[in-house]
């Protein structure tokens, strides 16, 4: 009962969702902030020697040094743009890529190119993400390039399934028909009123993907087929302090670890927020 | 000039094939005068919203032939080419699919405005705002997205953009069924205005009062055919059909008593 009223006084204050928004926003600011400055002030270099190896959090080494004795602090923000920055990409060229092709297909009366690219769609969603993700870098080699080049191909699928539904909808609306009968080009209809409405649907998934994308990246790295060292990024520093874990070293894995949780977590509260603010609106 | 401004010769549109073959529309002749108000009178799943699309150039028939000013408007997969694209327009029945909800009601009319007369933005918005105006939009509603607007104001809006393009045929595929009373009649009485200024409009209802109302003549639709059709009072007072008789008494009140009267006489 009580919970009831407390939030009917909350909705007085704030839309619905705002919290979320403005927290997550808060929380992935802080973190980008902290990348763009940490690295730029710091005494040390991401890899440059900074202490004795595995020296624990001091007040020089405020997250202490790694195996190499490289600072933790530095190199945990030093990999907030290489790993956010990947990840944006990893969402950004599927959304676009499986926006497009998915909408096609769903407005496309040839039902032979339909059936063809919808089998392609739903062969590819069939497999585990990661799985494919990994087959496809044992295929073209570990980087940042390869990591992006295979989360797009895989990727973009899922995007495609999701747009193809909801392109059948949005190409029988009265608005959609309405643009026919007033004679507009098919490149304006396609672009003015079929993709806007049909990518507020992928848009929405990109948030919730993007922390799927993230603890991918991180997870390929982990398994040293992601981003290179001595180049810093947060599951490669997890991999290379994992196995100290058990005998007391804890700082050179549990810092990165705390770092990709708190990006994931930003993001979550985000795309939480913005639902809950959509279905408030009641409309995407 | 041809004879008729819009006329549908032997009319078939089936949609699928073997078991699930549906015969929507069957062999229907329709003609329509310029500056007239004719009606497609049917329950729903009769068919008489499919021939509307195909006389929107939204659906290709299967059969038969659209002629729009005496030129066939079908020509391959494409409809209504050229000048007479602009001429015929239409008004959907969902009031809640039939405007972008990404789009403020002046942006969608304003659109439309600007691809026809080909103005500048400013132009094209004081034209938008003066055809919502006549429909009883005012500004502030006009720069709202559909989702802030009632059934009956984003049904105006659809009408006022259909408006944009300076048709001389309006197709409304049952325009008041999904609005209140109130929001009925006053579209209804738009509709009248309209009328006034020689516009022709085809209008799909199931509502017979509405079409009662409005139209001078009517076609009465049942499983894809016509059953009756012509002047509107005469076929309200003098019913010959079954089916016709039997959709008349179903109205309640005066306006069904005729046709109360007939089928009981049998």
């Amino acid at each position: 009962m009580s919970i009831a009223i407390e939030g009917k006084k909350e909705k007085k204050f704030l839309k619905e969702g705002t919290f979320g928004i403005y927290t997550g926003f808060f929380m992935l600011g802080s973190l980008v902030l902290a990348g763009a400055i940490i690295p730029w002030i710091s005494k040390y270099g991401p890899d440059e020697l900074a202490s004795m190896p595995l020296a624990p959090p001091s007040r020089a080494n405020f997250f202490g040094t790694d195996v190499l004795g490289r600072d933790v602090f530095v190199r945990v923000f030093d990999a907030v743009f290489i790993d956010l920055g990947t990840a944006i990409i990893g969402v950004a060229i599927p959304l676009v890529v499986g926006t497009i092709i998915g909408t096609l297909l769903g407005i496309s009366q040839n039902k032979r190119v339909n059936s063809v690219v919808g089998s392609v769609i739903d062969g590819i969603n069939a497999f585990p993400f990661l799985v494919f993700v990994i087959a496809l870098i044992a295929f073209i080699g570990p980087g940042v390039g390869s990591i992006v080049l295979a989360i797009s191909l895989v990727n973009w699928a899922r995007y495609a399934r999701i747009a193809r539904t909801r392109a059948v909808v949005v190409n029988k609306q009265g608005y959609v028909e309405a643009a026919r009968t007033l004679g507009f080009s098919k490149k304006r209809i396609l672009f003015k009123h079929i993709i806007p409405n049909v990518s507020s649907e992928t848009r929405a998934y990109a948030l919730s993907d993007f922390i799927i994308v993230i603890i991918a990246i991180a997870a390929l790295s982990f398994l040293g087929l992601g981003i290179k060292p001595p180049q810093a990024e947060w599951g490669g520093m997890i991999r290379d302090g994992k196995d100290l874990l058990t005998v007391g070293f804890w700082w050179p894995t549990v810092f990165p670890g705390i770092a990709l949780c708190w990006a994931g977590i930003a993001v979550a509260f985000i795309s939480e927020g913005l639902t809950r603010r959509m279905r408030e609106v009641g409309t995407r | 000039m041809a004879e008729f401004l819009l006329e549908a010769k032997n009319v078939s549109v089936t949609f699928g094939s073997g078991s699930t073959k549906v015969e929507a529309v069957k062999n229907c002749s329709l003609t329509l005068r310029s500056g007239e108000p004719i009606g497609i009178v049917g329950e729903s799943g009769s068919g008489k919203s499919t021939l509307a699309r195909v006389l929107a150039g939204l659906q290709v028939p299967t059969e038969g032939e659209i002629y729009f000013n005496g030129e066939p408007v079908y020509k391959g997969s494409k409809s209504y080419t050229g000048e007479a694209r602009r001429q015929v327009q239409m008004v959907f029945q969902d009031p809640y699919g039939s405007l972008n909800p990404q789009l403020t009601g002046l942006n969608a009319v304003a659109e439309a405005v600007r691809i026809h007369d080909k103005t500048n933005k400013e132009e094209s918005e004081n034209r938008a705002l003066k055809l919502l105006r006549r429909m009883g939009i005012a500004e502030l509603d006009a720069i709202k997205k559909p989702r802030q607007l009632s059934g009956g104001q984003r049904q105006r809006v659809s009408v006022a953009r259909a408006l944009s393009a300076n048709p001389t045929v309006l197709l409304a595929d049952e325009p008041t069924s999904a609005i209140d009373q109130s929001a009925q009649a006053q579209l209804l009485n738009l509709f009248r205005g309209l009328l006034d200024d020689g516009l022709s409009i085809v209008l799909v209802s199931h509502d017979l009062g509405v079409i009662r109302y409005l139209t001078k003549r009517v076609y009465v639709m049942k499983d894809g055919v016509f059953v009756e059709s012509g002047i509107t009072e005469e076929i309200f007072n003098d019913p010959r059909e079954e089916y016709t008789k039997l959709l008349l008494a179903s109205i309640p009140g005066e306006l069904g008593v005729a046709a109360r009267r007939k089928l009981n006489k049998i």
